[in-house]
């Protein structure tokens, strides 16, 4: 021990000892000690994890246990292709360049799997062969005729695909299949120009439809009243046999050739003439309607509800039974737009699961969609129809539905008709045709079409098959679709018991803890 | 430890805060699962476990507060210190508890989540990832409020410096981001980000040099914790 001279001092006087700290120094140095210890601990952690950061970066150690679900197809365009099978004709698909080119492409890669699947299903159908358009060879080295495939000026480029029938001779040419610049026919884009989906297996199944048939169905849009034509509508069409053109009704009547015409949310009234009898003159545009329906033509309609009344056009469509639905409230005019919140996909209760009516035609399309798909069809801002005659309802609000605009409840009840349809006889009684109105622009956009849990697709090909008489329709063919995190098929109501059920889960354990807690307090 | 462990699993389920810690995370965990999925239509997860991370930074002190806090305000810490375990024992016996109920929370609100494959296909790899990465975090956030509640002796100041902590970490990745890419200070603050290297697991991507970084972090704050007590202890 440390001798402290005051200590020895006071010893001599006899007064009692002061103590000091003798230990600070020993507990300095064992501070300093673990001090240096806790330092170097850490300093050996971090520099073991800085070494493993870069052995991670260079041997990359991480793993991805994400994949991507391998393309199938789902056996859909069997019975399309059954009679042309055993007809035993033989449909060539043309892929404008080399076959490692075109798998290794990152849109193309697709479009070639699929071609791939298809030859592998239909073996003695489907036949591949990839072109080099520059010899203009193929991959044996034969010389390929591209001049037979520009008949039409068709433009062919590296990334075409040509569907020819080698039987008939009828072809067809995809001009921009896939490139990585743009997308074209195999892919459906939304409004922004995104992807939406991969369609192969549906655009393989048109193509080949197409050149297999004899002959093509007309289907003419009108313009000049700042029509929205949706692209992937033209496209359904498309699949479902369709050439697609346009028509001016103020320069031309509708020509004799048209299967099908379409009034596509027309933001602007139809022309009107009326005669001394009180009838259209038939150069008006809706003498020119009346003329065609009264052949027998096909009318297909979609109106948007929060549209300015087309005095027009409406008045031509309540003629054949079909309205859109107006209240009066306080000396003001509302339409009726269904908002229905147990049955809606959005918290506003505007997009709405719509339910199949009662009718021949409604339970054979419900009957026809069952086969395939789930069956619900969804619409949303739909104003609701009034009808009277012989026309009927074909899709439906569910029964919770309510009428709403700006805020203000039109009308309740629910099953308020959002689709219907209206047979139209010609003047001679021989021919027959079908007026459809949908009171929703919705219906036919991008995202409404392209998703595999809502069935509007395969509901407007039954609508085609049973209303317009056409045949072949390319039935469930599922898209690889690209934001595959939409929920689907979930309503509001079932998102709320969701909720609730989670919720549940807290507060029965905040009733248990305050029992648990009372009952220890009270002990 | 084991019987430390035990001793803090009955106090977490005889007192309030056990029971308000999980009242208060199962409910807003519930409320932010079904409004980013649900409510959004979405079968995307991702968004939902990000929010969860910032939010378990802030609710996870209630936690681990008390841990030693309380030991030493109401004296029974001389108990704990002459008591024949040792402190790395007590320590690690004390982290479990916490992580238990952490943990139990978290996998809970991942079933929740497997309602959703009925309505989309769920990137279960990215669940399954983002799940690794919560667990993994929580390691962290419950070592660094077991160290600030060893500091002190007040419950509301070791939650607040936890969560002050905690959020400096976070922080640390939006810092990094300050800077342009090619530089090499980037790259640091990448290295040191909880959040740059969760948003890996949130890609589907079980990166294994970041596994490593969280339980290193993890092991960094339960040393500093022991050498406090071990301190303590002699003192």
């Amino acid at each position: 021990m440390k001798k402290y001279p005051q200590n020895e001092k006071r010893k001599e006087a006899g007064a009692p000892v002061e103590k000091r700290n003798v230990e600070r120094p020993i507990v300095r140095e064992e501070r300093v000690f673990s001090a240096s210890v806790t330092v170097m601990v850490i300093a050996v952690i971090l520099v073991f994890n800085v070494m493993f950061y870069i052995l991670a970066s260079l041997f990359r150690l991480y793993f991805s246990p994400t994949k991507d679900d391998p393309q199938t197809l789902t056996g859909s365009t069997d019975a399309i292709f059954a009679e042309a099978i055993a007809k035993k004709r033989t449909v060539k698909i043309y892929f404008c360049n080399d076959e490692e080119t075109v798998s290794a492409h990152d849109t193309g890669s697709l479009v070639y799997e699929t071609a791939q699947l298809y030859k592998e299903r239909y073996p003695e159908f489907i036949d591949i062969e990839y072109i080099n358009i520059i010899t203009k060879r193929d991959s044996k080295g034969n010389r390929f005729p591209l001049s037979n495939y520009t008949e039409n000026d068709e433009v062919i480029l590296k990334s075409s695909v040509i569907f020819e029938c080698v039987e008939s001779g009828e072809y067809k040419v995809v001009t921009d299949a896939y490139t990585s610049a743009g997308y074209a026919d195999f892919y459906s884009l939304d409004s922004n120009g995104y992807i939406l989906s991969y369609d192969g297996e549906e655009f393989f199944a048109t193509m080949i439809s197409w050149v297999l048939a004899e002959e093509h169905k007309k289907a003419y849009f009108t313009t000049t009243h700042s029509e929205q034509v949706d692209s992937s509508f033209v496209k359904l069409l498309m699949a479902a046999g369709y050439e697609s053109d346009m028509i001016s009704l103020r320069d031309s009547a509708v020509p004799d050739d048209a299967d099908l015409l379409v009034i596509s949310n027309p933001r602007s009234d139809f022309e009107i003439s009326i005669d001394g009898s009180g009838v259209a003159v038939a150069t008006s545009e809706i003498g020119r309607l009346e003329a065609y329906l009264k052949r027998g033509g096909n009318l297909y309609v979609s109106l948007d509800p929060y549209v300015k009344k087309l005095y027009s056009l409406e008045t031509f469509l309540e003629g054949y039974g079909i309205g859109l639905s107006e209240t009066e409230i306080d000396g003001k005019i509302y339409r009726d737009i269904v908002r229905d919140g147990a049955n809606a996909i959005t918290t506003n209760g505007y997009t709405i699961v719509t339910e199949h009516a009662d009718g021949t035609i409604a339970t054979q399309i419900s009957e026809n969609m069952d086969k395939y798909s789930d069956n619900d069809v969804i619409i949303r801002e739909a104003g609701a129809l009034t009808l009277s005659g012989t026309a009927q309802a074909l899709l439906t609000s569910s029964r919770s539905a309510s009428c709403e605009n700006a805020g203000i409840v039109t009308k309740t009840g629910g099953s308020f008709p959002v689709a219907a349809y209206n047979t139209v006889t010609s003047a001679d009684g021989k021919e027959t045709g079908n007026i459809f109105v949908v009171s929703s622009i919705y219906m036919t956009v991008s995202d409404a079409l392209v998703t595999n849990g809502y069935s509007n697709k395969d509901f407007i090909y039954s609508l085609i098959e049973y209303l317009y008489g056409a045949e072949n329709m390319p039935y469930g063919c599922q898209s690889v679709l690209y934001d595959s995190s939409v929920l689907e098929n979930l309503t509001m109501s079932t998102a709320n018991l969701y909720t609730a059920i989670v919720l549940a889960v807290p507060t029965t354990i905040a009733i248990l803890g305050a029992v648990v807690v009372i009952r220890r307090k009270n002990r | 430890m084991l019987a430390v462990f035990k001793k803090e699993m009955r106090s977490y389920f005889t007192s309030v805060i056990g029971y308000v810690f999980l009242v208060l995370y199962l409910a807003l965990s519930g409320a932010v699962l079904c409004y980013t999925t649900l409510y959004s239509m979405s079968s995307d997860v991702t968004s939902y476990f990000t929010i969860m991370l910032l939010l378990s930074g802030i609710v996870l002190p209630l936690l681990t507060m008390k841990s030693f806090s309380e030991e030493r305000k109401v004296k029974t810490e001389q108990l704990l210190l002459t008591a024949p375990v040792s402190i790395i024992g007590i320590v690690v016996g004390k982290f479990l508890a916490a992580y238990s109920i952490y943990a139990g929370c978290m996998v809970l609100n991942t079933l929740y989540c497997l309602v959703l494959l009925n309505y989309s296909s769920l990137k279960v790899a990215v669940l399954f990832g983002c799940l690794i990465a919560s667990l993994l975090v929580g390691l962290v956030f419950i070592a660094i409020g077991l160290f600030v509640s060893a500091l002190t002796e007040n419950q509301l100041t070791a939650a607040i410096g936890t969560i002050a902590i905690i959020l400096g970490f976070l922080a640390i990745g939006l810092i990094g981001s300050l800077f342009p890419s090619d530089y090499a200070i980037r790259y640091v603050f990448n290295f040191l980000s909880i959040f740059t290297r969760f948003q890996y697991f949130t890609n589907g991507v079980i990166d294994i040099a970041s596994i490593v970084y969280y339980i290193s972090v993890a092991i960094i704050f339960g040393y500093l914790t022991v050498r406090i007590y071990d301190r303590r202890r002699y003192n």
